[in-house]
């Protein structure tokens, strides 16, 4: 491993990386050239214009895809160039997601929805459901446990899915428009978790069209032609 | 691992109770199709083990000689005769022949009791074990003793042990030996009644007059049948030619013969496993291919709802190999379980109506681990596709926002 220094660092870092998606006609460049490092502790919320490729952005910090083109760097390790089956483990290891769909299986209990999160990991069952029932408490549904999800509200499923992502404490938290669906009441009580998540030091990127969010943010980046650009907040 | 196959388990419980009607369709389908199999496979046991029966029962190389009764040939100078055996047996060498007449006489308790006058040979030929005592001898012809060779039933009937004196129409015949006969396996494929000496049979010698017969005269010196065991180096078709050619020389004035070998008592039978290859196989085939259709467009249909689902999977760290087992695993275990209970069911029904069954059956491993076996084949054939559909869904895709 690299010597760790005070001067952490950071916890995502993108080195001209550039999307492109083949159409029929022609390829689309989508990120064009990005360049950008995530500090770790930091909230940052990315805005922009639909279709200005935050997602796609989001899909390669999660490393759910692989750049065009360019380095990536994810917890001190060059990822861009490691293969399928190695991006999973340090996906199921080191990440965190949540989705603008929650993305639950509707059958099953909160508990049983973030036990999920150790689905392809060797956690014992024991340790699996101490560290799910702590991350319901922490997004305030600990007595719901017990509750299929089916049955629960928009902000409170979104909830449980925050908590999935976090029973086992990633590097970094990755959410795209994780308060699209919901009312504004909802999405207040979802902020409010991951305001809570950012005081426990879990760094966060977080895709919203919402500029009211923007309050919660320690950076906001917004999204134009293919790159990412700071803006003071 | 435990703990994942658990998971999976509980993976695939979930989607099968999401979706019931499409996996219970498929279930349905390879059930049926199992069921088929199962049938298929011991009902053509059952007809293999009953031909190989038939064959040991008659004996290796053995065949008869039968005439039609005289009615149908009133030409009484061409019946078979005795003389035909010594005929026979003076021309085949290395072969064996005996010649058989039957009564049918009423016994104590007036059941019918088969008479069967012949000689020792007999035994030469038909593979029926003495279980004690001996059978028919030379002696005992040419004395013309009345000595008697019962069936084991007729003995347990009657409790006429070697040594005990039986009582037929007043005269009485000292019990020489028990003979055990065959399992029915001819008898239940021949309607030839000098093929089988029904369980309840008494060998007498040939040169004894029918002291059973209410007239006593002496016998009219017919045959009723011949039995020959060809020579073990002479095929059988080239034996059966040889007498044939043999009886029907101008100076022996036999007509009306028919052969029977092994060959004309399994044609019935081989026809019957035709058709039944054919109709339960066309059944088991139908059933197993609509089976497996069904779970493939099942598993398309799952793939095709499940993608947010195998995109959340593949963001937990699911690889490529792990969404396709998803699949494979449900597949083979839907077929699996659809095996178990058709051609577990199957089986557990034609076991208990066997007796009812008018085929022989065959139960055992082989017939019901055969099912089980095709079931995990069809199931990781079929899912095959789908399975790797899945996993080449990329997870990127998979959870965009509609
Ligand atoms: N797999 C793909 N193939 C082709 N084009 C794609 C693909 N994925 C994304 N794009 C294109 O890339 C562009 C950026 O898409 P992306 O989803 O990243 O935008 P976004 O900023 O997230 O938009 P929104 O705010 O609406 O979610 C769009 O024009 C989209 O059509
Ligand atoms: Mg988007």
């Amino acid at each position: 491993m690299n010597a760790p220094s005070i001067e952490q660092e950071p916890v995502l870092a993108m080195r001209g990386v550039w999307k492109s998606f083949p159409t029929p006609r022609g390829p689309v460049h989508v990120l064009r050239g990005m360049d950008l490092e995530i500090e770790p502790g930091s909230f940052v919320v990315i805005t922009g214009p639909s279709g200005s490729g935050k997602s796609t952005f989001l899909n390669l910090a999660s490393l759910l895809d692989a750049p065009t083109q360019g380095v990536i760097h994810f917890a001190g390790r060059v990822v861009s160039t490691l293969t399928e089956d190695e991006l999973c483990v340090v996906r199921k290891e080191r990440l965190g997601m949540v989705f603008q769909k929650f993305c639950l299986l509707t059958h099953r209990s909160a508990i049983e929805n973030v036990m999920f999160r150790f689905r392809y990991l060797d956690t014992p069952e024991d340790e699996a459901r101490a560290r799910s029932q702590e991350a319901l408490d922490l997004v305030g549904l600990g007595r719901q446990a017990d509750q299929p999800v089916r049955l629960m509200s928009g902000g409170e499923m979104q909830r449980v899915a925050i908590a999935r992502a976090v029973a086992r404490r990633p590097d970094l938290l990755v959410a795209d428009e994780p308060t699209g669906n919901l009312d504004r009441k909802s999405a207040e009580a979802v902020m409010q978790t991951f305001e809570r998540l950012h005081r426990e030091g879990i760094s966060i990127l977080f895709v919203t069209h919402n500029d009211e969010l923007l309050r919660y943010a320690t950076r906001h980046l917004i999204c134009r032609e293919g790159r990412l650009e700071d803006r003071a907040s | 691992m435990n703990r994942r196959l658990r998971a999976a388990l509980r993976d695939i419980f979930d989607d099968v109770r999401a979706r019931p009607g499409r996996a219970g369709l498929s279930f349905l389908a390879l059930g049926v199709g199992m069921t088929a199999l199962t049938v298929l496979l011991a009902v053509l046991g059952g007809l293999q083990e009953r031909s190989r029966q038939i064959l040991e029962e008659l004996g290796a190389q053995v065949f008869a000689v039968t005439q039609a009764p005289p009615e149908d040939s009133p030409r009484d100078a061409s019946r078979l005769r005795p003389h035909h055996v010594d005929y026979l047996r003076a021309n085949l060498a290395g072969g064996a022949v005996s010649g058989i007449r039957m009564y049918d006489v009423a016994g104590p308790d007036e059941r019918t009791i088969r008479v069967m006058a012949t000689d020792g040979s007999l035994l030469d030929i038909r593979p029926w074990r003495l279980l004690e005592g001996r059978f028919l001898d030379a002696q005992d012809l040419a004395q013309r003793d009345r000595v008697a060779v019962a069936t084991q039933r007729l003995s347990d009937d009657y409790g006429w042990r070697v040594g005990a004196t039986a009582i037929l129409r007043d005269t009485p015949f000292r019990i020489v030996g028990i003979l055990a006969l065959g399992s029915g396996a001819l008898e239940s494929e021949t309607t030839e009644s000098a093929l089988l000496p029904s369980e309840r049979t008494f060998f007498v010698p040939a040169t004894l007059p029918p002291y059973w017969r209410p007239s006593r005269t002496m016998p009219e010196a017919t045959l009723d049948a011949l039995y020959v065991r060809a020579p073990a180096a002479l095929p059988l078709e080239t034996a059966v030619e040889q007498v044939r050619s043999l009886l029907t020389q101008p100076d022996q004035f036999v007509g009306d013969l028919s052969f029977i070998t092994p060959e004309v008592l399994l044609q019935r039978l081989r026809k019957l496993q035709d058709t039944i290859r054919f109709t339960a196989g066309s059944i088991a085939l139908l059933c197993l291919v609509l089976g497996g259709t069904t779970l493939m467009s099942l598993l398309v249909a799952n793939v095709r709802e499940r993608v947010t689902e195998i995109g959340l999977r593949r963001a937990l760290g699911a690889t490529q190999a792990d969404i396709a087992g998803l699949f494979v695993l449900e597949a083979v275990l839907l077929t699996g379980i659809a095996a178990i209970v058709g051609a577990g069911g199957t089986g557990l029904v034609l076991a208990l109506a066997r007796d009812q069954f008018p085929v022989p059956l065959r139960l055992d491993v082989v017939v019901l681990v055969t099912p089980l076996f095709v079931a995990t084949l069809l199931g990781a054939a079929f899912s095959f596709w789908p399975a790797r559909a899945a996993a080449r869904i990329s997870p990127a895709e998979a959870l965009r926002n509609e």
